[in-house]
């Protein structure tokens, strides 16, 4: 009886400690709305690949009873050969799924303006170009209607694998999709503010092996590539967004360290790139600077403290174990953006 | 003695903090009450966990929050009682349990390999295995286990505790290197709620007042027809070489893992589920079949239904399906594995992904748009977990 009460009573101590104390934890459960479990009236793939080990086979299926109409955009964000700055060069076709249906392609040889396996046209999607070598970037699609504007029909789901050609290696990641919630004034204005579209996360949590850890089954470094793609990004005036984030890593002596980055349209690059370029040994995600095996790396975009669209990003990882294995690493999501993102997409001329 | 407490009797206080808690809510956004791959929850499974002598599983499982998460993990092993002979009614899952508890710190990490477990061990060098804060003793698992670990966020005296702090991953790693990662599920609770040693899985929009996020309705996933040669990584347009596909003739298969939602640890009592399932091809075909899951399920698609073969379906290559329990029968979670075979001799790789989710049970909700017929609502799975 004692004991039962002293349970209880530590039951309603932890009660009040959770109401007044964890508030700002359990504050942080609430969601990002940006999902990549449930299907949405935008499906985004942040890294898409095509060079010359690399290629990419895109799944993207309509889950709803009717026939829908996509306008997609590759966005080439492989660096400038002169600047090594992104390209950011944008390519947009259009194309269609009937009820239920599932479509794919490679990235590298897209689809044929008509079938080539003796299916009656209509149930073709259409034409997809095919990615010029040396691509390294990201698409997006959007659901429309048959007069071309936005519709909030939330209809897509999608996969993308990458493959490398030489090892056989793969890695498959599902896509982003941004649901439309609320009213949807179908204008080429999307907003991601939990208004019109879902929003971008406020927090990105990615967990991951150190840099250059051994891997404790095999004993081969593992290394991990990051992927950042910002959620805004206006395709009518070609302006890329540039955004900056701040990273925090927790190893597992509960120690932190930060870091802050900036990205500009699309950025693919090592981990420990991040902060120490020149020397990754130096880099706080480098395992000889922490010292366990793996981290947890909380990754914050910086509100812009102004009216221009927000900072949100997306990100996917890669983990590379030696011998050409990888493996995609998809992040987690705290919240969502305090300051909606906004996606201009092209007008018609 | 299992009391489902709430949140009564706070008085004046508890509401004023309540007001806080749901006005901070709202500069936020609203919690998450479905199942889900990207959000942190107070329930984390890992449907596929793996060591079979040549694959081994490395699970990763962190505390989002900034104060101490208390764990109660399960291993289930679902290898079948023969593990000489194939899974079936025959030779069914071993359903045993192995259970431990953990501790982690503000947002800490934490990693095991599932055959080596984890030990208590405070004088592990810096760089080591077991590096870090030890977060309790971790089991090994047996050679030949397949299974499922679920992790259970709980208090200091082993309560449930609606925290939604846990997230995790699991990397199943072959021998050779190659590697497949998943996210865990998480199941959300509700923070308003003090569970008891039943987690009723009742959460949604609709019904805000329940435990914990209900299974999902509908999963989705995308896959090739179960055998479909590997799309050809060589066009006109590709300058890289064929690669280690000769002759365009590397079969692509998927493999199935699936989880009961409804679990019984208390009594040790299995659980059997009836999985419905529609498949679209990319002609607008469709079959339609099932088939059961007792306690655990890891198969390839073919093996699961001949619907799933390109045969089936005028040699489609990719597949749209939609998985659902029958009526009247307890949920389900899923992931998918993919195995690319190449024409050089043991040269495979897999690749593990998380499938989309539509709906829930307890609402019986679903889209409205899809032809597939409505299923019962409030179905609640249930989660038993052993409190002393």
């Amino acid at each position: 009886m004692l004991h039962a009460l002293r349970i209880g009573h530590a039951r309603t101590t932890a009660s009040l400690s959770l109401v007044f104390f964890a508030c700002p934890v359990l504050c942080t459960v609430a969601g990002a709305e940006i999902s990549t479990d449930q299907p949405g009236a935008v499906i985004w793939f942040p890294k898409v690949v095509h060079d010359a080990d690399r290629d990419t086979i895109l799944q993207v299926s309509n889950t709803t009873g009717g026939r829908i109409s996509l306008l997609c955009l590759y966005v080439n964000g492989a660096p400038n050969p002169l600047t090594g700055e992104p390209l950011w060069q944008v390519i947009d076709f259009q194309i269609a799924l009937t009820r239920q249906q599932p479509t794919v392609w490679v990235a590298s040889a897209g689809l044929g303006p008509r079938p080539s396996d003796g299916r009656p046209e209509d149930l073709h999607p259409g034409l997809v170009p095919p990615l010029a070598e040396g691509f390294l970037g990201e698409l997006r699609c959007v659901v429309i209607d048959e007069g071309e504007v936005p519709s909030s029909r939330n209809a897509l789901v999608g996969e993308a694998t990458i493959i490398e050609r030489t090892s056989g290696a793969v890695q498959k990641y599902p896509a982003f999709t941004l649901r439309s919630v609320g009213v949807n004034n179908r204008d080429n204005v999307l907003a991601l503010d939990d208004r019109e579209y879902s929003s971008c996360p406020r927090i990105l949590v990615l967990n991951h092996f150190y840099d250059q850890a051994p891997d404790p089954a095999t004993a081969s470094p593992v290394s991990t590539t990051v992927t950042f793609v910002p959620c805004s990004a206006d395709f009518d005036r070609a302006i890329p967004t540039t955004t900056n984030l701040l990273f925090d890593t927790f190893n597992e002596f509960e120690q932190r360290l930060s870091a802050s980055f900036e990205v500009t349209c699309f950025a693919d690059l090592p981990l420990t790139w991040i902060d120490s370029r020149a020397d990754p040994t130096r880099s706080v995600f480098h395992f000889a600077m922490q010292g366990t095996i793996v981290g947890q790396t909380r990754i914050r975009p910086v509100p812009t403290r102004s009216i221009k669209p927000g900072s949100g990003v997306i990100l996917v990882a890669e983990e590379s174990r030696g011998r050409g294995r990888t493996t995609a690493l998809k992040p987690h999501f705290v919240g969502g953006a305090l300051q909606g993102d906004v996606i201009i997409l092209p007008s018609a001329f | 003695m299992r009391v489902k407490k709430r949140f009564r009797g706070l008085g004046t206080l508890g509401l004023s903090a309540l007001s806080v808690l749901a006005w901070a809510s709202i500069g936020v956004s609203q919690e998450v009450r479905s199942v889900t791959t990207e959000i942190s929850g107070s329930v984390v499974v890992f449907p596929k966990v793996v060591w079979d002598g040549i694959r081994d599983t490395i699970i990763q499982l962190s505390n989002t929050g900034n104060s101490l998460a208390f764990v109660h993990c399960f291993y289930v092993n679902g290898a079948p009682v023969n593990p000489n002979q194939p899974p079936g009614p025959g030779n069914p899952p071993l359903w045993s349990v192995t259970d431990f508890q953990l501790v982690l710190t503000r947002q800490q990490p934490t990693m095991w390999v599932a055959s080596a477990g984890r030990r208590v061990d405070h004088t592990s060098p810096f760089g080591s295995y077991g590096a870090g804060f030890d977060p309790g003793l971790i089991p090994p698992v047996p050679l030949g286990f397949t299974g499922e670990l679920k992790c259970v966020q709980v208090d200091e005296t082993d309560q449930p505790w609606p925290g939604n702090r846990l997230k995790g991953e699991a990397t199943i790693q072959r021998r050779d290197g190659d590697v497949s990662t998943y996210n865990a599920i998480a199941i959300p609770a509700n923070t308003q709620v003090l569970p008891g040693a039943d987690l009723e899985l009742t959460l949604t929009d609709a019904n805000p007042g329940g435990e914990y996020a209900a299974c999902p309705d509908t999963t989705i996933l995308n896959h090739f027809a179960h055998g479909t040669p590997q799309l050809s990584l060589s066009s006109a347009t590709s300058l890289g070489p064929v690669g280690l596909c000769v002759g365009n003739n590397c079969p692509v298969e998927t493999f199935l893992t699936v989880v009961p939602c409804n679990q019984d640890f208390e009594n040790g009592r299995t659980t059997t589920i009836t999985l419905q399932f529609l498949t679209w091809d990319e002609f607008e075909a469709r079959l339609s079949g099932s088939f059961s899951v007792n306690c655990w399920l890891t198969a390839p698609l073919g093996q699961l239904s001949t619907a799933f073969t390109p045969a089936a379906l005028g040699g489609s290559t990719t597949r749209h399906t939609r998985f659902r329990p029958v009526p009247g029968q307890g949920g389900a979670l899923m992931i998918a594995e993919e195995l690319r075979r190449t024409s050089a001799s043991g040269v495979t790789a897999w690749t593990a992904y998380n499938p989309y989710i539509q709906g829930n049970r307890f609402d019986g909700a679903t889209q409205g748009e899809n032809d597939d017929p409505l299923p019962s609502p409030n179905a609640t799975d249930v989660i038993s977990v052993p409190v002393e």
